[in-house]
C-alpha cells in the first residue's frame, strides 16, 4: 500500500513537471491531434502509471441519460460530487455534451451529424456502425499500456469472451460494459401466501406450474373477481421482468440466443420446434381466459397495476424482479401485502430446465477518434474497477455521493463508466445465505457489494420493509441462492455466439424480431392457429434467417479450432 | 430584356430576392439529399462518400413481406380519414349555421376546436385507458347493456374504425371553422330570393348554402389528396401494437421501425422519395379534375 502510494506520488510529481513544460509550449485546444496527447506518453522510457493524475486537468466530453438517480440537493448530472472526485483524483474534468432520456435516438442524431463526444456508451449495432464509419479509436494499445493489472483481470475473467464481442480483426475497438452473464437468467416468482392459502406444493415441474396457474385463476385467492395466470408485458420474449423466457426454457426452447443443434451446428433458438409446444400451451391458457388479454399493449409498469391489485400470482423474470417491479406490489401501505418468492425454473419433462443467458454484454464504451486523451478514458475505467475491488473509505464518494452514506439513492449511476464483475453474484449466492443463516458477517469476505447486501438484509430483518427486495434476493433460498444452484447443476444455456455482429444480423435482426413478435403474439392471442409457427419458420429462413445462420456458423468454425 | 430592366417595377421585383434565396436554401438545396435514397448511406462518409447502390433500397422495400399490407393499410386509412374529414365538418358547419344563439354557437365552436391542440401522445394515453377492455369507461358502459368487453385497440376489426373516428373527433373542429368562414361569404340576397321562391330551410341549404361552400370544399379535398400516403404517424404510433399490425401498420410506422430504429437511412429516404412522388402525382391529378369538373383554379 505504502509502496504504491509512493509510486503514485512520484509519478504525479513527474507528470506535473512534464506537463508544466508542455504547458509552456502553449496549450490551445486547436492543436492538431496527437501533439497534446497525454504527457505521460511522452515519458517514453519511464513506465507509464495507469492512474497518474493530469495536471493541469484535462477535459473529457461524454453524453448521459439519467434514470432513477436521487441527486443530493444542489447537484445534477452536470455538476456533482462524483464528477468532482474524478477531477480531484485523476485531473479529468468530465463534461456532458448533452443529457437526455431518449439516449439512443439522440445518439443516432449525434452520429449522423458526425458530432460525437470523447467517449460514450453504445449498443452492439451502434458499435458496428461506428466502427464501419471509422469514427472510433482503436483502443488495443491503450488497453495494453494503461489498464491496471486489476482491470485486465476484470475484463478477462470469462476467458475474454466479452472482449471478443468488441474485437474486429484482432483490434479492440471498445470496452465492453462487462456484466455477469448469469444476471439474465430466469426465475419463477410465485406468491407464496397464495400457495399456502390454497394448500398447493412448491412447483417441481411445468405441469405443477400450469396446475398452480389454473388453481390461482379458478379460486381467485385475493377475491378480486378476476385473476390471471402470468404477469406478462409486450416485451415478453426477453424483457427481464414479467417475461416468458423462463417459461420457454422449461420447454427446452431458447428464443433469442444461438444454440448448438444435434449436428453440432449453430441454430437460432427462436425457431426451435420446442417453441411451438410452448406457444400452444400459452394459447390454450389464453383461450381459457387465464392470460391478460391486454398484455400486448402493456409495458411492465402498466402490467404491474394488475399485480399490485392482487390479480396475478405467477411472474417469470430475472433475479432482480423483486427490486422492480415487484417491490411496489409486495409492500403496500407500509405492510408486506404480497409474499413473492423465487423458485428455479421447471421443466416439462425429465431433463432439467436450463436457463438461457446471453454473453452478458449489452453495451460498450467507445472512444472517439478525435479524442485528445483517449487513455484518460482507460484511467476512468481503472478508477471504477479499483472502487469495485477494494473497500477503501476514500472511494465512498464515488458510490454514495458527497454524504458518503448509502441512502439507496443510486448515486453510483453518476459514474460515467460502469462495469459489473463477470462472475458477480455467483459468490454472493454462495456466501450470503450462509452468513445470513449463521448471523455472521465475517463469512462474507471483503467484497464491498456483498457486504452492502448483507447490511441491507439486516435492515429488512430489523423491520425496514423498503429492503424487502434485497431479502427476496439474498435470503437462503432467494434468487441469488438459485443462481448459484443453477451454476452447480450446470443449468446455464449460454449464447454460443460471441463474435461481432455479422452483416446479415445487422440488416435483418430488426425485421426478423418484428416478425417473431407479431407471429408469437398472434398465436398466443389465438388470432391464428398454432400451425402458423411452421409457416413462420419458413418465412424466417427466407427473410434472411438462413443467411444469418450461415454467417454465424462461419464464425463458429473459426473459434472451434 | 432591356425594357424589363428599365421597368420602374424592377426594384419591387428585386425585393423578392431574399425570400427566393431562403426558398432555395431551405427548400430546394436539401432536395439534393434525395440521392441518399440510392446509397447505402453512412453518416460519417457523407452524401458523396457513401457507396452507391442504385435501386437496391427500393428493391429491398418491395421485397419485404409486409410491404403490400402496409401500402393497403396506408391508402385505406388515409382515404377513410379524407372522406370522413370532409363530410363531418360540412355537416356540423351547416347545423351550426342554423343556430340562432350566438353565445351557444361560439361556445360549441371553441369546444370542438380544442382537441386540435392536444398531441397524440397525450390523447393516445387517454384513449388506451378509455378503451381498455378490463377497466375502460367505454367497455364498462357497454357492459351495463350486457355487451361482452371489446378489445378495440387489439382487434383488427375495430382498429381502423377507432383510428378514423378518433382522428375525425380531434380534427373536425378545425375544418368546421373553415367552412363556417366560407358560409359567411354567401350573399344573403340569395337566401331572400330563395325564400320568396318558396324554398324552405332544407331547400335553402341544398340549393344555396352547399353550392356556396363548394369551392372551399373542393380546395380542401384537393389539398388533402396530397396526403393520401400520410395516414397519421403520430396517432398510429401511439395506439398500435403487434396484434393490430395487420390492420394498422402504415408506411411511416414501418419505416420508423426499420429505417430509423435500425439506422437504415438510405431505406428511410427511399420511402420518403416514393411517398413524395406519389403525392405529387395525386395532387396534380386532383387539381386537374377540380379544374375540369368544378372549374376551380387555385393558381
Amino acid at each position: 500500500m505504502k509502496k504504491r502510494l509512493l509510486k503514485m506520488g512520484l509519478s504525479i510529481a513527474l507528470v506535473s513537471a512534464l506537463s508544466f513544460m508542455t504547458a509552456c509550449g502553449g496549450n490551445s485546444s486547436n492543436q492538431p491531434q496527437g501533439e497534446t496527447s497525454a504527457p505521460t506518453e511522452k515519458t517514453g522510457e519511464t513506465p507509464t502509471d495507469p492512474m497518474a493524475k493530469y495536471d493541469p486537468p484535462i477535459e473529457l466530453t461524454t453524453i448521459r441519460s439519467v434514470s432513477n438517480i436521487k441527486f443530493d440537493e444542489g447537484e445534477s448530472i452536470d455538476k456533482n460530487a462524483v464528477y468532482d472526485a474524478y477531477e480531484k483524483d485523476l485531473g479529468i474534468k468530465i463534461k456532458n455534451s448533452w443529457v437526455s432520456d431518449k439516449y439512443s435516438e439522440k445518439l443516432k442524431i449525434s452520429i449522423a451529424s458526425n458530432n460525437i463526444p470523447d467517449f460514450f456508451r453504445v449498443s452492439a449495432s451502434e458499435l458496428q456502425e461506428l466502427q464501419e464509419a471509422d469514427m472510433i479509436a482503436d483502443v488495443t494499445d491503450i488497453f495494453d499500456k494503461y489498464a491496471t493489472p486489476k482491470t485486465k483481470e476484470w475484463f478477462n475473467l470469462d476467458g475474454g469472451r466479452q472482449l471478443s464481442t468488441a474485437t474486429f480483426d484482432n483490434r479492440l475497438m471498445a470496452f465492453p460494459a462487462t456484466d455477469n452473464p448469469y444476471n439474465s437468467s430466469s426465475y419463477l416468482w410465485i406468491r407464496k401466501d397464495w400457495l399456502e392459502k390454497l394448500g398447493l406444493p412448491k412447483p417441481q415441474t411445468m405441469q405443477d406450474v400450469i396446475k398452480i396457474a389454473e388453481e390461482f385463476t379458478k379460486q381467485d385467492p385475493s377475491g378480486t373477481g378476476k385473476t390471471y395466470a402470468f404477469a406478462l408485458n409486450s416485451d415478453y420474449i426477453n424483457g427481464g421482468a414479467y417475461d416468458l423466457q423462463g417459461f420457454f426454457n422449461g420447454y427446452h426452447a431458447y428464443p433469442g440466443i444461438w444454440v448448438k443443434d444435434s449436428s453440432g451446428k449453430l441454430m437460432f433458438g427462436t425457431i426451435m420446434p420446442e417453441m411451438k409446444q410452448a406457444l400452444k400451451q400459452l394459447q390454450d391458457m389464453y383461450k381459457a381466459g387465464m392470460i391478460d388479454p391486454e398484455f400486448a399493449v402493456k409495458d411492465q409498469d402498466k402490467e404491474n397495476e394488475l399485480v399490485v391489485a392482487g390479480k396475478i400470482g405467477i411472474a417469470y423474470g430475472a433475479f432482480w424482479q423483486s427490486i422492480w417491479p415487484l417491490q411496489s406490489a409486495a409492500v403496500q401501505n407500509g405492510k408486506l401485502a404480497q409474499d413473492w418468492e423465487a423458485y428455479p425454473i421447471v421443466s416439462i419433462d425429465d431433463n432439467p430446465a436450463k436457463t438461457a443467458t446471453g454473453i452478458g454484454v449489452d453495451s460498450y464504451f467507445v472512444v472517439s477518434k478525435k479524442a485528445k486523451h483517449p487513455e484518460a478514458v482507460m484511467k476512468i475505467i481503472n478508477k471504477w474497477i479499483e472502487i469495485q475491488t477494494s473497500s477503501r473509505d476514500d472511494n465512498k464518494v464515488y458510490m454514495f455521493g458527497k454524504s458518503e452514506v448509502d441512502k439507496s439513492a443510486l448515486l453510483w449511476k453518476i459514474n460515467p463508466t460502469v462495469f459489473f464483475a463477470q462472475d458477480e453474484n455467483l459468490p454472493a449466492g454462495k456466501l450470503l445465505p450462509k452468513a445470513i443463516e449463521a448471523k455472521d458477517p465475517s463469512l462474507l469476505g471483503t467484497n464491498p457489494e456483498i457486504n452492502l447486501r448483507y447490511k441491507r438484509v439486516q435492515q429488512y430483518l430489523a423491520g425496514d420493509l423498503n429492503m424487502w427486495n434485497e431479502w427476496a434476493i439474498s435470503k437462503p433460498g432467494g434468487s441469488f441462492a438459485i443462481m448459484n444452484q443453477y451454476d452447480q447443476e450446470k443449468r446455464y444455456q449460454v449464447d454460443e455466439f460471441y463474435g461481432t455482429l455479422t452483416p446479415a444480423m445487422l440488416e435483418m435482426k430488426g425485421i426478423l424480431g418484428e416478425k417473431t413478435k407479431e407471429t408469437f403474439t398472434k398465436i398466443i392471442m389465438n388470432k391464428v392457429s398454432v400451425d402458423e409457427f411452421d409457416k413462420f419458420v419458413e418465412e424466417w429462413k427466407k427473410l434472411g434467417g438462413e443467411q444469418m445462420t450461415k454467417e454465424a456458423n462461419e464464425w463458429y468454425e473459426t473459434v472451434k479450432k | 430584356m432591356l425594357k424589363f430592366l428599365r421597368n420602374e417595377r424592377l426594384p419591387l421585383h428585386l425585393m423578392l430576392l431574399p425570400s427566393l434565396a431562403i426558398l432555395a436554401v431551405y427548400s430546394y438545396w436539401p432536395m439534393a439529399g434525395i440521392v441518399i435514397a440510392f446509397e447505402k448511406y453512412i453518416p460519417t462518409k457523407g452524401i458523396f462518400g457513401s457507396p452507391w447502390v442504385g435501386w437496391r433500397n427500393f428493391e429491398y422495400l418491395f421485397n419485404l413481406p409486409d410491404t403490400k399490407r402496409v401500402f393497403v393499410n396506408t391508402l385505406l386509412i388515409a382515404s377513410m380519414k379524407i372522406i370522413a374529414g370532409l363530410i363531418v365538418p360540412i355537416f356540423v358547419a351547416l347545423l351550426l349555421n342554423e343556430v340562432r344563439k350566438t353565445m351557444f354557437k361560439r361556445t360549441f365552436q371553441t369546444l370542438v376546436y380544442l382537441p386540435h391542440f392536444l398531441s397524440w401522445v397525450i390523447l393516445g394515453g387517454i384513449l388506451i385507458d378509455l378503451l381498455s377492455p378490463s377497466n375502460g369507461l367505454v367497455n364498462q358502459t357497454l357492459g351495463i347493456f350486457g355487451v361482452q368487453p371489446i378489445f378495440f385497440l387489439g382487434d383488427n376489426n375495430w382498429f381502423r374504425f377507432i383510428l378514423v373516428s378518433s382522428d375525425v373527433w380531434k380534427e373536425f373542429g378545425f375544418s368546421t371553422i373553415v367552412y363556417l368562414a366560407a358560409l359567411t361569404g354567401i350573399n344573403p340576397t340569395l337566401y331572400e330570393a330563395a325564400s320568396i321562391d318558396g324554398a324552405n330551410r332544407i331547400r335553402q341549404m341544398w340549393h344555396v348554402t352547399l353550392p356556396g361552400i363548394m369551392p372551399i370544399a373542393i380546395l380542401m379535398v384537393t389539398l388533402s389528396i396530397g396526403n393520401v400516403l400520410n395516414a397519421g404517424f403520430d396517432q398510429i404510433f401511439n395506439l398500435y401494437s403487434p396484434p393490430v399490425y395487420e390492420s394498422g401498420d402504415i408506411i411511416d410506422t414501418l419505416v420508423y421501425r426499420l429505417g430509423i430504429l435500425q439506422s437504415q437511412y438510405g431505406l428511410a429516404t427511399a420511402v420518403g422519395l416514393l411517398k413524395s412522388t406519389v403525392s405529387l402525382i395525386m395532387i396534380a391529378c386532383s387539381y386537374f379534375m377540380a379544374y375540369r369538373f368544378a372549374n376551380y383554379r387555385i393558381f
